[in-house]
C-alpha cells in the first residue's frame, strides 16, 4: 500500500504479538502516535492504555461487540456504525475505565478484518458527533480519493469473531 | 511498510512504580481475555440470553449488559457467567510474553530433558525462533513418554 510507505498510514502491530495477529489495523500517524509506549502515569496514560488495548484486542482476533443500527445501538458496543450508514463509517468505542466518558476513533473497513482508524478523541472532547463523522470522511478522502470504505451486505463481511448487540 | 514496533511496554523491574498507563493497558487485556472465554462458550452453547437470565435469577438486562463488552466483572461474575453458560470452569495460567518467554503449566510438562535450554532473552514471544523451540518442544514431547498436559 503506498499510503503505508509514505508514512501516512500505519500498519499496527500488537504489543503482545508483534505482526502476528489474525485481523489488520492501520492507522493514522496522529493514533500511533498517542498509542505507543510508555503510557504515562496520568488519568490520560490510563485512558490511552485502554485505547491501545482495544486496538490489540482486535488485531489479535478478540472477541468485538457490533452495532449496525446507529439510532439503536447499546451504550457498551464496541464498535458502531454511525450515520450516514451509507458512508459506512464506524466509531470505535472505547467505553473504560468505567469512570470516564471514553474514547471514539473512526474510521471504516478496507476488507474484511481490516480496519483504518483515521481520527480519535476523547468522547467529552466530541461535543458534535455529527463533526466528528465530517471529519473522518474528509481524512478519508484526502488519503483514497473517492474510493469508499467497504460496504458489505452483513456483518460477516466485514469481520470475524463478532457478536452483533 | 511502515510498522510501529514491539517495543515500550516491559515487565517491571525492581522497585520502580508501574504507570496507570501500563497498568490500563494490562487490565484491559485481562478483561478482554475474559471476555473472549466467555463469549465463545456462550456461542458453542446455544443457550439464549433469556435462558441465562434464568440460570443466574438475574434481570434479562442485567446480563445483556454484562455480554456487551469487556467490563471490569468481578472474579465471581467471571465464574458465574462460565459455569451458567455451559457448566465450563476457568483454566488459568500465567505468561510473560513481555519477557519473552513463555512460562505455562502445559510447557512444563512437554519440555523433553534433551531440549536445548535458552535464556529468557533468546529468543521472543511469537517470532520464529521462539516458535520453531516451542514447536520443537512439543515435536520431542509427543515422541517422549511424557504425559502432555490436555
Amino acid at each position: 500500500m503506498r499510503l503505508l510507505r509514505r508514512h501516512r498510514l500505519f500498519e499496527l502491530e500488537s504489543l503482545f504479538t508483534g505482526n502476528d495477529t489474525a485481523r489488520t489495523m492501520i492507522v493514522s500517524p496522529d493514533i500511533l502516535a498517542v498509542v505507543t509506549p510508555p503510557f504515562s502515569d496520568t488519568e490520560h496514560g490510563r485512558r490511552l492504555g485502554e485505547f491501545r488495548a482495544w486496538l490489540d484486542n482486535f488485531l489479535e482476533g478478540g472477541e468485538v461487540s457490533v452495532a449496525e443500527d446507529p439510532q439503536q445501538k447499546p451504550p457498551d458496543a464496541m464498535l458502531a456504525r454511525v450515520t450516514p450508514v451509507e458512508d459506512e463509517f464506524w466509531s470505535v468505542r472505547v467505553t473504560e475505565p468505567e469512570d470516564t466518558a471514553g474514547i471514539r476513533s473512526l474510521g471504516g473497513f478496507g476488507a474484511k478484518d481490516k480496519f483504518i482508524c483515521l481520527i480519535w478523541d476523547f468522547r467529552e472532547g466530541i461535543p458534535v458527533f455529527d463533526d466528528e463523522v465530517d471529519a473522518a470522511r474528509d481524512a478519508w478522502r484526502d488519503l483514497f480519493g473517492s474510493r469508499g470504505p467497504m460496504s458489505g451486505e452483513s456483518l460477516d463481511e466485514y469481520l470475524t469473531n463478532y457478536r452483533a448487540v | 511498510m511502515s510498522t510501529s514496533q514491539t517495543t515500550g511496554l516491559s515487565e517491571p523491574v525492581g522497585s520502580e512504580k508501574i504507570s496507570v498507563g501500563t497498568l490500563g493497558y494490562i487490565r484491559a487485556r485481562h478483561r478482554q481475555r475474559q471476555y473472549d472465554v466467555v463469549i465463545r462458550e456462550l456461542k458453542k452453547s446455544g443457550i439464549i440470553q433469556a435462558d441465562l437470565a434464568r440460570r443466574l435469577d438475574k434481570a434479562p438486562e442485567v446480563v445483556s449488559r454484562l455480554l456487551a463488552r469487556p467490563g471490569n466483572w468481578e472474579s465471581d461474575t467471571f465464574s458465574d457467567l462460565l459455569f451458567a453458560i455451559s457448566g465450563a470452569v476457568a483454566s488459568v495460567h500465567a505468561e510473560h510474553p513481555l519477557s519473552q518467554r513463555v512460562e505455562e503449566f502445559p510447557a512444563e510438562q512437554i519440555k523433553p530433558e534433551s531440549a536445548p535450554i535458552r535464556s529468557k532473552s533468546a529468543f521472543a514471544l511469537g517470532t520464529e525462533a521462539n516458535n520453531a523451540i516451542i514447536d520443537e518442544w512439543k515435536k520431542q514431547a509427543q515422541d517422549a513418554p511424557i504425559p502432555i498436559a490436555a
